[in-house]
């Protein structure tokens, strides 16, 4: 089920809420855990089992850890066991068909593509409870006796399909222990709306203009539409994804629960190491806690640094998705940290901050093809329609519609992608705190709250309009 | 103590309007989604929807085989978007925002220029598959001794093409769409009426509608009349209908075309007077349907009666699409028997065919699952006279079901 689907926002939102409000405080994190569940069902039936499998494992990991914390041995046996049960489950279901696939390919055998579906967030839920046992074992969150609080933790609806990746110890005392306020429902509701419009208004229409380009042969594309088509594809992704995060941290404050922020205007970074630190923080962060800085980090010599990045970045990739073009984009960003880290990150300190912006948009826009591509072949060939390396036309009449029908919303969507709207409405409402302009202060106010609920029905049209079916048999 | 009082009266305005403003929130959010749900649960499902021309998913009953296989979720939430409240209400404030927000000035492949509208194909076909066709049909038909004419109508895309109406941006292939069509019909030696040099140079608003894709009846009857002059050599005894013979009838009320439909209304600039001609004496025939279903008129005004706003009035000709229609002239003026292969382009002709020719079969292959019958055999059992296509050239979906039809 998607948050921006007529069935959630209109009939699983508010049921869960009714059921969630007028229940005791000692019922409500079961009517959040069923609720969960009945989510993730909802698409999936049959992988809830997987899901509770994880669920159940893990709970039983925390009480070993728990136990054999003292016990070098066994706590290093547990740690071991807790990684090939997560990681063997998350290899099974996303990467085996890969597996067969190149080794099939390397060693000439003809396995069967075991052909297994991909659980809805598996990589989600699967690294939230890894999280879980390694906070638990570094006591950073105290062991969760409760099988029930746990399960909500790993299945909360608002997190389970894309995120954030909350950790274990973010929310481990509002599990047992939160308050709903008027305030945080309200700033959820916010939150929510913002994100759906995100989604909705600007994901989706960027996304078309992406979806129609990467869907023609590159050979085809003049080098003006490549680049339309890997502009659209960058501004799709952000909306999308932080769209969703704000949507999943909108649902947790109405909840009670507070997320830590997933984005941070990512595409004004001044480099790649900083575009990092504000795209996906909760993944950065993950691998950041639990892979980089446990191998040691950088306090082990440059060597090292780099083996600790090299490792971190093929992981980065491998976890997006099972193909060389994820596993390159992994190493594409790492070589680039690495290059920063060795020498880069002086020069472009030293550049004028436009020309390190411009190089790091650069070096991200180049990275979203191999990322959207679904082989190396198209995105090489990507790669030289966008540079003019392909002999063909640089514009033509395709490109000349594409700007002319989304050249407004591409425009909307670059400016919305830069916290320039955001800093004006907020000098705008500041007024609403005012002391002595009362009038001026209920304007700001009553014009959130307008703005708030315009973007709602503007979404909802869009979130309608997406099922717009006319049937006209054929246009004859 | 004064400041302490000004001080508590500024923080008592502001938890005054933070109330205010948390309640307009709340109230529009929650407003919103439990009416959503409310209607869903307790409103009354609607079955068709005019605007999409289509019935409308209901509320599947559960079963715990179509739960586990998930096909339950499936339908629950096509009935969801279906019947969500007010749901073109929503559809048209998207396309308002698309419209005059985002300035797009295509939607859903429909473009509005000047108060018509048009739905450009940028895909360009060389219809070998209808070449194959023909080049089979020439054969059977060859072997009967049935004559075959192609009556080719410009579409709505290639008149706006002709007469430079499409911005520069606009990517059509439908010109060079049908050169390939008259090529392909040329290799197999199938005559064409280029039904282009009576309707190319007539003004737009005389021969197609303005927010449907058809052409107007007007328009087909000026099609009529250049495919009467040529089959005239073969069928000289049957009578054409001229324009004085005809009356120009108004339907009360808007006509919201296809493309309105398909568009939506922030991009309609204005609707279109529906029309029909109608023989002064009136329409001399009767109308079978799929066989054996008979006694309608190639007018069937049921279409006028309960109209709403989308009601497709253009059901008026033959009362929608057939796979087989047949119109026999209730006083036989000649024994012709003409066999029309067509699609719904043909229908206002097919009434005006009839006063001309003793017999007029229509056949629509896209409606061949619903009747079974043979394009072939049906022209050689009954004894036809002629094969006449009567389409215009957005046909390149039709080769494999005329191939199927064959």
């Amino acid at each position: 089920m998607l948050f921006s689907s007529t069935v959630f926002l209109f009939y699983f939102l508010p049921v869960v809420l009714l059921l969630y409000f007028v229940s005791p405080r000692w019922l409500k994190n079961t009517i959040l855990l069923v609720t969960s569940l009945f989510f993730y069902a909802w698409g999936e039936p049959r992988f809830v089992l997987i899901m509770l499998a994880s669920i159940v494992m893990n709970y039983v990991f925390g009480f070993m850890v728990d136990k054999y914390r003292d016990d070098a041995k066994k706590i290093k046996w547990t740690m071991v066991l807790m990684l090939l049960g997560n990681l063997g489950m998350l290899g099974v279901f996303k990467y085996a068909s890969f597996f067969v696939e190149n080794v099939n390919s390397v060693f000439g055998f003809s396995l069967n593509d075991p052909d297994i579906p991909l659980p809805l967030g598996i990589s989600f839920f699967t690294f939230q409870a890894m999280s879980y046992v390694i906070d638990v074992y570094r006591n950073d969150g105290r062991l969760q006796k409760n099988l029930f609080d746990l399960a909500l933790y790993v299945s909360f609806f608002p997190q389970l399909i894309a995120g954030p990746i909350v950790r274990y110890q973010t929310v481990a005392d509002e599990i047992v222990d939160r308050r709903e306020t008027v305030d945080d429902f309200v700033s959820g509701i916010q939150r929510f709306v913002i994100g759906l419009g995100k989604k909705m208004i600007l994901a989706n229409s960027c996304g078309y203009v992406a979806d129609q380009v990467f869907s023609q042969s590159a050979g085809d594309l003049s080098t003006t539409l490549a680049w339309i088509g890997v502009i659209a594809y960058s501004l799709q992704i952000y909306f999308d994804f932080s769209g969703y995060s704000d949507m999943a941290i909108g649902l947790g404050r109405m909840f009670g629960f507070h997320f830590l922020e997933n984005f941070n205007y990512p595409y004004i970074s001044k480099s790649v190491s900083e575009f990092w630190r504000r795209w996906h923080i909760s993944l950065g962060s993950w691998f950041r806690d639990y892979v980089y800085i446990p191998l040691g980090g950088n306090r082990q010599g440059p060597w090292k640094t780099y083996r600790n990045l090299t490792i971190v970045w093929l992981l980065t990739g491998v976890w997006h998705g099972a193909s060389w073009t994820f596993i390159a984009w992994g190493l594409y960003y790492g070589i680039f940290i690495m290059l920063e880290r060795a020498f880069l990150g002086k020069w472009l300190a030293a550049w004028p901050a436009w020309l390190a912006h411009a190089f790091t948009l650069f070096i991200v826009v180049i990275g979203w093809v191999f990322f959207r591509a679904d082989n190396f072949t198209y995105a090489t060939e990507y790669l030289q329609v966008m540079f003019g390396l392909h002999g063909g036309e640089v514009f033509d009449q395709t490109a000349y519609y594409y700007i002319v029908q989304y050249g407004v919303v591409l425009v909307i969507s670059m400016i919305a992608a830069t916290p320039l709207p955001k800093m004006l409405v907020a000098r705008f409402l500041r007024h609403e705190v005012s002391t002595d302009r009362p009038v001026l202060a209920a304007s700001a106010g009553l014009a959130r709250a307008a703005y708030i609920m315009l973007i709602f029905g503007i979404s909802i049209s869009y979130v309608v309009s997406s099922t717009f079916n006319p049937f006209i048999y054929f246009r004859f | 103590m004064e400041q302490q009082t000004k001080s508590e009266q500024v923080r008592s305005k502001r938890r005054r309007l933070s109330w205010v403003v948390n309640s307009i929130l709340l109230i529009g959010f929650l407003g919103t989604i439990f009416y959503g749900l409310a209607v869903y649960a307790f409103g009354t499902e609607q079955a068709r929807s005019d605007s999409e021309g289509r019935m409308l998913a209901q509320r599947p009953d559960p079963s715990v085989e179509t739960i586990l296989d998930g096909t339950y979720m499936e339908e629950f939430e096509a009935s969801a978007n279906d019947q969500v409240f007010e749901r073109y209400m929503w559809i048209e404030t998207q396309a308002w925002v698309q419209r005059n927000v985002l300035q797009q000035q295509m939607n859903n492949g429909v473009i509005s220029i000047d108060e018509f509208l048009y739905a450009p194909d940028p895909v360009a076909s060389d219809y070998s598959s209808l070449g194959v066709f023909f080049k089979e049909l020439q054969k059977e038909m060859s072997e009967a001794d049935i004559p075959s004419y192609f009556a080719s109508a410009p579409s709505k895309p290639v008149y706006a093409t002709r007469q430079g109406i499409f911005p520069d941006y606009i990517e059509s292939a439908d010109a060079e769409n049908r050169g390939q069509l008259h090529a392909r019909l040329e290799e197999n030696e199938i005559p064409l009426i280029d039904l282009e040099e009576t309707l190319g140079d007539q003004p737009g608003k005389d021969i197609y509608f303005k927010t449907d894709h058809h052409w107007r009846p007007e328009g087909a009857f000026m099609a009529y009349e250049q495919i009467m002059e040529r089959l005239s050599e073969q069928f000289p005894d049957a009578p054409a209908l001229s324009m004085e013979d005809m009356e120009i009838k108004s339907v009360d009320g808007p006509f919201y075309g296809s493309h309105a439909r398909e568009i939506s209304m922030p991009y309609v600039e204005s609707p279109d007077q529906f029309t029909y001609l109608e023989p002064k004496d009136g329409f001399t025939t009767t109308v079978c349907r799929n066989g054996d279903d008979c006694g309608h008129s190639v007018l069937d005004t049921d279409v006028l009666k309960n109209s709403t706003k989308f009601t497709n009035y253009y059901n008026l000709f033959m009362g929608d699409n057939y796979a087989q229609s047949k119109i026999t002239q209730n006083k036989k003026k000649n024994d012709y028997h003409l066999l029309v292969l067509k699609d719904s382009y043909a229908n206002p002709m097919l009434g005006y065919l009839g006063e001309s020719f003793g017999t007029v079969s229509a056949l629509d292959v896209r409606y061949f699952d619903d009747y079974d019958v043979s394009i072939a055999d049906y022209a050689k059992e009954n004894e036809v006279d002629a094969v006449l296509f009567v389409h215009n050239d957005r046909i390149r979906g039709l080769g494999s079901m005329y191939q199927e039809g064959l």
